[in-house]
């Protein structure tokens, strides 16, 4: 027999958030890691549970909850991108950057410089996919569309990155 | 067999599974105990150092709660990319990692957008985003990469005048001067075949032969590409290492010693040139439209229309400078959509004769339903405005406007409150959102000011024409910052410190935020300082 001990919503909150914190940093993190630097990544991932908490009422349940902290995650990278633009002293060194795509040795370097090549929001389905793991429905809630427009958005994504791989002379 | 790029990229994880992360104890107890800052030092410390260490893959061990953090084992760090050098010192391919992040980048290429087939194509600031670990070069890069397929296909037609191959050799930076090394391609010869040619060389591409200054559409557009940078004003241009002399244009010979400047290229510009939002942009709240414009009258016309092609706003603006000479002009415009959709800026100059719309400039932008709220600052606001008896109704009724638009940092909403004669900065003009905006990207969190001095205790002032000003809060009534009673610095305590009390003491009276609204009901101040 289980027994239930009764709560205040405060405590309950607080160990909700908790729980999702310790069940989750580590994939919001990563999910950082991989369009920031780390440092700014840490910083991103706390932020997006900062504001987990000041929104707990209204955290989806499992499984919804991790594409849900993408979602919020997703939103903090782009604020710091823009604003370490902003920030951003840029000092060019003489260091040169070959401009034809071709010249990038033909292996995982190539696929990202076609990847860079797609428009953001394609970029974004084929990083969900290939490094966080999400299938159409995780994709969807990430981005805000149905599992049937993440699921057309991802075959379109993975054609236009083949196309581009094609065009960048990258030999897949 | 050929490998799915998809199963590469995968493979190029930056941050794989089997990686280790350490979460980092009491980060979860922060942020439960947090309730006003945004971002306390703490937490940036903490952050950071877990950064570091799982950069480095290190163990940490997080002591005591708030304070310490040690450290054990730091020294291995494992590299997550590769660096290649070819064998010319002079070329160092930038292929160092598969880590990378991307920042913001604005390209230049050319916009045919006039009905006469015989009219010469335009400038047109694109949108890219690039590895910002060499921003300067990989914005160059994209430029010289043209436009996409889309783009190109797209109604009105994007192109280049940039030849296909041109490579670029090197840039250098320094005080604000651009040194740039292109390939031979840039004249339209491949590299193998080329031997220099001394003195002055030129290139016509073939989709502006007809136009005029023709030779100068390609130099424009790295003219104006780097010179968007902040750091560079001015452009000096070698061709395959050699300091030669490039025709642009009839009055103009491009040499060494005399660095170019955007100016020079100012017939490539359209007769309104819109230069933020840039074309295809990432979505921004409320819309803020610059640029520049030779129009008559120096009136600028322009219009915000959702997907629908619906007006969701429009108006005109003044130009600094018109008929005949070319101004800018900056506007912030507000709007509202219920869902993300792509929508359109539209600029134009009515005609002299019969004000019909001529010179369209329109770039398609993102409109987003509602501002940011998360990275707010007056997001952390009470939950409500708490009623303040004694108060006028017409300046009760602004202060609530005010709340609820600083609320949500709906700075459209904010320049509509606010009086022209508006006071935001000393010393400072322009648009009093953009001054936010500024802030707010800084960490600054002037709309959590903004709501909780509207929430403090007013006073009221007699000034003159304007007849009796209401402010907030109940401290500037005071000349003296030592005649302020104990209540109002209680009620301060909640946005400043001892800090900012010492430092008033010091100038001798209170100049922290204030908040001014007419007996009438208009807002003509939200300022700090003396």
């Amino acid at each position: 027999m289980t027994l239930f001990r009764p709560q205040t919503a405060a405590a309950s909150s607080e160990d909700r958030f908790r729980a999702v914190f310790a069940r989750h940093y580590e994939a919001v993190y990563r999910y950082a890691a991989r369009r920031l630097s780390r440092e700014d990544a840490a910083d991103a991932a706390a932020e997006a549970f900062t504001i987990a908490w000041r929104k707990v009422q209204r955290l989806p349940d499992e499984p919804g909850t991790l594409p849900w902290l993408y979602a919020v995650t997703r939103n903090v990278v782009r604020n710091t991108q823009r604003s370490r633009r902003r920030r951003q002293r840029l000092t060019a060194k003489a260091a040169t950057i070959a401009a034809d795509p071709a010249a990038y040795p033909a292996d995982g370097t190539s696929v990202i410089a076609a990847l860079d090549g797609l428009r953001p929001e394609e970029r974004e389905i084929l990083r969900l996919a290939a490094w966080e793991g999400l299938g159409p429905d995780g994709i969807g809630e990430v981005i805000g569309c149905s599992r049937n427009a993440a699921a057309i958005r991802l075959h379109r994504a993975r054609r236009r990155l083949e196309e581009a791989m094609n065009e960048t002379g990258g030999t897949p | 067999m050929s490998r799915d790029p998809f199963e590469i990229l995968g493979e190029q994880n930056p941050m794989p599974e089997d990686r280790p992360v350490y979460t980092p104890m009491g980060i979860a107890e922060k942020i439960i105990g947090k309730r006003r800052s945004v971002w306390p030092g703490w937490a940036l410390a903490g952050a950071t150092a877990a950064a570091v260490l799982v950069a480095g893959g290190a163990w940490m061990w997080w002591l005591g709660g708030d304070n310490g953090i040690d450290v054990a084992d730091s020294s291995t760090v494992p590299t997550t990319g590769q660096s290649t050098t070819t064998t010319d010192p002079a070329v160092v391919i930038v292929a160092t990692t598969v880590v990378s992040y991307q920042t913001d980048a604005v390209v230049y290429f050319y916009l045919d957008d006039t009905a006469d087939p015989d009219a010469c194509p335009t400038l047109v600031p694109v949108y890219r985003t690039v590895d910002a670990n060499a921003p300067v070069e990989n914005t160059l890069a994209a430029l010289l990469s043209g436009p996409t397929s889309d783009e190109a296909d797209s109604v009105p037609a994007m192109s280049s005048a940039i030849p296909a191959g041109t490579r670029l050799l090197g840039i250098d930076v320094a005080d604000g001067i651009a040194t740039v090394d292109l390939s031979a391609e840039f004249f339209g010869v491949a590299a193998t075949e080329y031997s220099s040619p001394g003195g002055i060389i030129y290139f016509y591409s073939e989709n502006v032969s007809r136009c005029e200054g023709a030779a100068g559409y390609p130099v424009g557009q790295i003219v104006f590409t780097l010179t968007r940078l902040p750091e560079i004003d001015s452009v000096i241009f070698l061709i395959e290492g050699e300091e030669l002399g490039i025709y642009a244009t009839p009055d103009l010979t491009i040499t060494p010693d005399d660095p170019v400047i955007r100016d020079d290229f100012e017939y490539l510009l359209p007769a309104v040139m819109i230069e933020t939002p840039v074309y295809g942009g990432p979505p921004a709240y409320p819309a803020v439209v610059r640029g520049t414009a030779n129009v008559f009258e120096a009136v600028v016309s322009l219009a915000l229309v959702d997907n629908d092609g619906l007006i969701l706003w429009e108006g005109t603006t003044m130009a600094s400078c018109g008929t005949g000479c070319r101004g800018g002009f900056e506007i912030v415009i507000p709007y509202s959509v219920d869902t993300a959709e792509l929508g359109a800026v539209i600029a134009w100059e009515a005609s002299a004769q019969d004000g019909s719309q001529i010179n369209v400039r329109e770039h398609p932008v993102w409109l987003i339903p509602s501002p940011p709220t998360e990275s707010c600052s007056g997001a952390s606001a009470q939950p409500d405005l708490a009623d303040q008896p004694g108060l006028p109704p017409a300046v009760a009724d602004m202060r609530e406007q005010i709340w609820q638009a600083a609320v949500v940092c709906d700075y459209g909403s904010l320049t509509n409150l606010a009086s022209p004669e508006f006071t935001f900065s000393y010393g400072l003009g322009g648009e009093p959102a953009l001054y936010w905006i500024e802030l707010e990207a800084a960490g600054d969190e002037p709309m959590r000011y903004l709501t909780e001095t509207l929430d403090l205790p007013f006073t009221t002032a007699d000034a003159g024409d304007l007849g009796t000003i209401y402010v907030w809060p109940s401290a500037f009534t005071y000349p003296a910052w030592t005649d302020v009673p104990q209540a109002d610095r209680d009620a301060l305590a909640t946005l400043y410190d001892d800090a900012d009390f010492g430092d008033w003491e010091l100038f001798g009276s209170y100049i922290g935020y204030r908040v001014g609204i007419t007996e009438d009901g208009e807002w003509i101040y939200f300022v700090a300082g003396d």
